[in-house]
């Protein structure tokens, strides 16, 4: 029997990918069709009737061999899941009882969108002449709340840009309790990187700081190149990477400059990160690609935001195209915007004005980066299968908070 | 009946032990007070309805009134719903029964015309807001009155915080202060249309604390509560002494202390020359004192003075000091001794015929007033500060004095009490009632009842008792129409040394179209019995009688539970008996002539009635 | 003279303003833990602080005092501070 090249996780169609299947066609096979089918025409069944037509033996019935098509489409290529949509075939040489058939099945073409194949069909007999061919069309069905076995399959590699940060170093916490293997990326903040993958380490995790600096043109492939080679795959990156955020108003202040280092990291990194990582991730069938937006998306934005802003929106843009396009190869791309967190970023804004947003958020507090990791966690897993193209608010429940009381 | 709790100002502390007069703690306080911890205060039920946030003045109003000896129980008239308060018999108001009702309004949501756009208005159309203004507030009194008896406090209007033409404001035909001024001289107008209707001065409360300072503008931007947390308590303050006027009357006569109150110093150390009292400090305090004292004085308060010293020195320092402006005829009542500040108090309400009650004691001693508080905790002792600067403040914050209304009546009453105090000085200095009656010095007033004397006559025919011949309640049209029957009337007037009694007597003859007179109506006030008044009016009345042809006079005594003291009138006078049942007299002319004038009295007539 | 500490004093005044316990006061009691708090008590709470502490509050800081860890923050911002005490 030739190796199935299934692997636990769904059946993938290439183009030439073939299956073989060997059958000794007997007198009790041919009578049990001829019962089954109430095919009973004497040049099957009776040596006698056989040779008056003209044959030696009595032959086997044509739809034998198109029954070894059937079983071998339906549990060898494309296997379970498999619906014969039509063929065409010819039977160019009498199979007789006593025969040894071999059955080739060959993808010939795949139409991925449409989840069909284009099967060669070849069978020879004992002395190698054919006996059939033809071609096959195949549809394969999807089950319906398929569980795939997504999620906490040991030796899967996240990578988390940004990692060092408040909000990064909790996300690598968190992965990293769920099973994952960890690259911690980190462009000036080595200590607190490498604290991040000690704190990973003494939990028994696996972790590696990988030193990089998004802005740079080529640092995002050669980042993921890196982290391949140390940990030989990467099934989920979360792009938390952020530069120096410039804050002006338009009219004044701001200039295209300012602009373009947020979009080279938020939209250019992104590009080379996916386009890096997500052939593998296809391979396998797997792949989670988090970023991350703002809760000021939503409602009136603050003032001075201008250039985050709206690289954020651009990076949403991307978020959105990127889950489409790599939704059929099980990869979900997503968003999570934050509201007002605690880390050291905001350590710089006044005591007031975060007690305040605390205060009149309904949930009465900032966010901590616990809350973001959590949801970025969530998304790992296989509850979270079907997410794709969203952006995840995780602000407490205020976008951008009015003030005032009561 | 209620004894009147005392209007001192007892300090918050004494009354709940807190050490602060912060918002803070008057919100504390108005908790604990609403909560029952005071006992022994008049419970009054207060509704408040305004075009504005009223609600933060609700603890001040509580605690203020509760120092004032009231508990009020506020009711707040949900936000601007004046009008549908008052119209609606089934409105919170009208449910919560109030015993007080207050309205506040304010210009700017009334009438905002007359603000900011008041420069771009006719004079025309300046008086259709003054209508417009005068017509709304009477209709909201009028709608009250049909659904409520209780007294009503209208808040005025005060003058607004800037003026259109700025400077220029003084010199327009019609400036708009003078414009509110009006409007506010209307309201009081509209005001004494009702029964127990009052005006708040809120205008003056404004003046008085200063109109810059008056509101917090965050609190208007925020909440429309249009005076900052000062002016709330200003105005709590103001509206509790306000409540207590409705409730109790004010004290009638304040009783003073002489050493460091009516001048500084004391008069048995310093002596005459050594008192502080003049043009010069401090002596210029004292006399300002005086001067605030005096004036309260014209309100109708009475005077009285307590004091540990020498009476004559005392009497001596007010009669000639030169810079005394109060001398001892200011004062209706002395008690100038050695004895205790309490005797002295009772004394005086007794002589003055008053209740303790009625007494407010002004004494710079913190031990007097301790004393007196202990002893006689009806007596409303005025909180005196330290400093003689403060004294003119102390006795107007008091509110020991406070009464809505004043009448004529009030104004006059000092003068009568001291007129009288004398003439009790009088009578126990004379034993001898002939030479007490010279002393006296009565001039007499007789004339005949006409028009204008009509309505007095009426009065005392209606009221007088006990020396009323026959009793009979003859309304003025109905002696009108017997002296236009041809009836006699005559009233008398007494002055005499100490003063003027007014018009105190009243006699009625008629004839029955013959020469027989009976006299229908005889009576005199009860304050000038015994002197030969009613002597010279039935002199006068005889000869009025006899230049119209009479010539007998018939006087009848109708017996009446409370007119004793007339009965033995005619037979005093000589009139024989007309029959045994005692009840009618005669005087023949022919037999005994005139009815002659008693030489004590001395007759000044408006008519010939005098016996020639 | 001993000063009472400002954190002290705060609950104080948020005590006597709403007639709670003082004890029940701490840097989290907010509009949810005091129902007494409500946008007119506030007005109250602002006009007592102005006068326990001597300062004057503009409309911002009468909006934005809307837990008593955010009175103390504004309040230092008006240069009520605590005084340290002497070692």
């Amino acid at each position: 029997m030739p190796e199935a090249t299934s692997h636990a996780l769904t059946p993938v169609w290439t183009v030439g990918q073939t299956s073989r299947t060997r059958c000794t066609i007997d007198a009790e096979m041919i009578e049990r069709f001829a019962d089954f089918s109430g095919d009973d025409n004497p040049l099957h069944v009776d040596a006698g009737e056989a040779q008056a037509y003209g044959y030696r033996r009595p032959i086997a019935h044509g739809a034998i061999l198109t029954a070894l098509v059937s079983k071998a489409i339906g549990t060898e290529l494309p296997g379970p899941g498999a619906v014969w949509m039509g063929q065409s075939i010819e039977w160019v040489r009498p199979v007789f009882v006593g025969d040894t058939v071999e059955l080739t099945v060959t993808v010939k073409r795949v139409s991925a969108g449409a989840g069909v194949g284009f099967l060669d069909l070849v069978a020879t007999n004992q002395e190698g002449h054919v006996v059939m061919q033809g071609e096959t069309r195949v549809k394969l069905a999807q089950r319906v709340a398929e569980q795939r076995q997504v999620g906490l399959a040991t030796g899967r590699v996240a990578l988390v840009t940004g990692g060092s940060g408040g909000i990064g170093s909790a996300i690598v916490k968190r992965l990293s309790s769920t099973g994952l293997r960890v690259a911690i990326g980190y462009r000036k903040s080595q200590e607190a990187a490498e604290r991040a993958a000690e704190a990973v380490r003494s939990a028994g995790g696996t972790a590696e700081t990988f030193e990089t600096d998004l802005d740079e043109p080529q640092a995002a492939s050669a980042l993921v190149e890196r982290v391949l080679h140390t940990f030989g795959r990467v099934d989920v990156v979360v792009h938390c990477a952020t530069p120096p955020i410039p804050l002006g108003h338009v009219r004044d202040g701001l200039r295209y400059q300012d602009f373009e280092s947020l979009f080279n990291v938020y939209v250019g990194g992104t590009l080379a990160l996916v386009q890096a990582a997500v052939p593998g991730m296809a391979e396998r069938k797997f792949g989670r690609l988090i970023f991350f937006g703002t809760a000021a998306m939503g409602g009136a934005p603050p003032a001075k935001w201008a250039a985050y802003l709206t690289a954020k929106h651009a990076l949403w843009g991307l978020v959105k195209c990127l889950a489409v396009e790599l939704g059929p190869f099980g990869i979900t791309s997503n968003m999570v915007s934050p509201g007002m967190t605690v880390t050291a970023l905001t350590a710089e804004v006044p005591a007031r004005v975060r007690e305040l947003e605390a205060a009149t958020n309904p949930m009465r507090r900032l966010a901590t980066p616990q809350d973001t990791a959590g949801v970025v966690a969530f998304l790992m897993s296989e509850a979270a299968g079907y997410m794709n193209g969203a952006n995840i608010p995780v602000t407490g429940g205020a976008m951008v908070v009015g003030r005032g009381i009561n | 009946m209620m004894r009147k709790p005392p209007a001192s100002q007892m300090s918050l502390t004494e009354l709940l032990g807190l050490s602060k007069l912060t918002p803070a703690s008057y919100l504390e306080a108005a908790r604990q007070i609403q909560a029952g911890a005071l006992d022994g205060l008049k419970a009054l039920r207060v509704a408040l309805l305004a075009t504005f946030t009223a609600d933060p003045l609700q603890p001040y109003l509580v605690v203020e009134s509760a120092v004032r000896g009231l508990l009020v129980k506020p009711y707040l008239a949900p936000f601007n719903q004046v009008e549908q308060q008052v119209f609606d018999r089934a409105s919170g108001l009208y449910a919560f029964r109030p015993d007080v009702i207050a309205i506040a309004t304010r210009l700017e949501e009334i009438a905002p015309r007359l603000l900011e756009r008041f420069l771009a208005l006719s004079s025309q159309e300046i008086e259709e807001e003054l209508d417009r203004i005068e017509g709304r507030v009477q209709r909201l009194l009028e709608g009250l009155r049909q659904s409520s008896l209780a007294p009503v406090l209208v808040f005025n209007y005060a003058a607004p915080a800037w003026l259109v033409a700025g400077v220029g404001d003084a010199s327009l035909a019609c400036s708009q202060l003078s414009v509110v001024q009006r409007v506010n001289d209307r309201l009081a107008t509209s005001c004494t249309q009702f029964n127990n209707v009052a005006v708040f001065d809120y205008a003056r409360l404004v003046g008085e604390y200063g109109l810059r300072r008056w509101s917090d503008p965050k609190l208007w931007y925020l909440a429309r509560i249009p005076f900052g947390a000062e002016a709330q308590r200003d105005v709590g303050r103001a509206l509790a002494r306000h409540l207590r006027a409705t409730c109790f009357p004010p004290c009638k006569c304040l009783v003073l202390d002489v050493d460091h109150t009516l001048w500084g110093g004391v008069l048995a150390e310093d002596g005459l020359q050594g008192i502080a009292l003049g043009e010069d400090y401090p002596g210029n305090v004292f006399k300002e004192f005086q001067r605030r004292v005096l004036s309260l004085r014209d309100r109708g308060i009475l005077l009285a003075i307590a004091s540990k010293n020498n009476e004559a020195e005392v009497l001596e320092a007010l009669q000639h000091h030169r810079d005394s402006l109060l001398k001892p005829e200011h004062f209706a009542a002395m008690q100038i001794h050695w004895q205790d500040k309490a005797v002295s108090l009772r004394a005086i309400a007794s002589a003055l015929n008053i209740s303790t009650d009625a007494l407010a004691f002004f004494d710079d001693s913190p031990v007097e007033r301790a004393w007196v508080r202990s002893q006689m905790p009806e007596v409303t002792v005025i909180d005196v500060p330290e400093s003689p600067l403060g004294f003119v403040q102390a006795l107007e914050g008091s509110g020991a004095f406070d009464q809505l209304f004043l009448s004529p009546e009030d104004r006059q009453r000092a003068q009568w009490y001291h007129g009288d105090q004398a003439r009790k000085r009088l009578q126990t200095a004379h034993p001898s009632l002939e030479t007490f009656l010279e002393e006296l010095e009565m001039t007499v007033t007789i004339g005949e009842v006409s028009g204008d004397t009509l309505p007095r006559v009426a009065q005392l025919v209606a009221k007088t008792n006990q020396f009323n011949l026959t009793t009979r309640r003859h309304t003025a049209a109905h002696l009108e129409s017997m002296l236009d029957a041809g009836a006699v009337g005559l009233w008398i007037r007494v002055r005499d040394r100490f003063g003027d009694h007014g018009l105190v007597g009243v006699t009625m003859a008629v004839s029955q179209g013959t020469d027989q007179w009976t006299i229908d109506t005889f009576l005199l006030s009860c304050r000038v019995i015994g002197r030969r008044i009613e002597t010279a009016l039935l002199s006068a009345l005889a000869n009025a009688v006899r230049i119209r042809g009479g010539k007998t006079l018939v006087g009848e005594y109708l017996p009446t539970p409370k007119n004793a003291p007339a009965e033995a009138f005619y037979p005093i006078h000589g009139f024989e008996p007309l029959e045994t049942s005692g009840r009618r007299w005669v005087w023949d002319f022919a037999a005994k002539g005139t009815i002659p004038m008693p030489s004590l009295v001395q007759v000044e007539s408006t008519a010939e009635v005098v016996a020639t | 003279m001993t000063t009472q500490a400002v954190t002290q004093r705060i609950h104080r005044v948020v005590a006597h303003v709403f007639g709670v316990p003082l004890n029940s006061i701490s840097d989290d009691s907010n509009p949810d833990t005091i129902p007494m708090w409500d946008s007119l008590s506030h007005i109250n709470l602002i006009l007592a602080l102005e006068a326990e502490f001597g300062v004057s509050l503009t409309p911002e800081d009468t909006m934005d005092m809307v837990s008593v860890r955010l009175i103390r923050i504004i309040l230092s911002e008006r240069g009520v501070v605590e005084v340290p005490q002497d070692a």
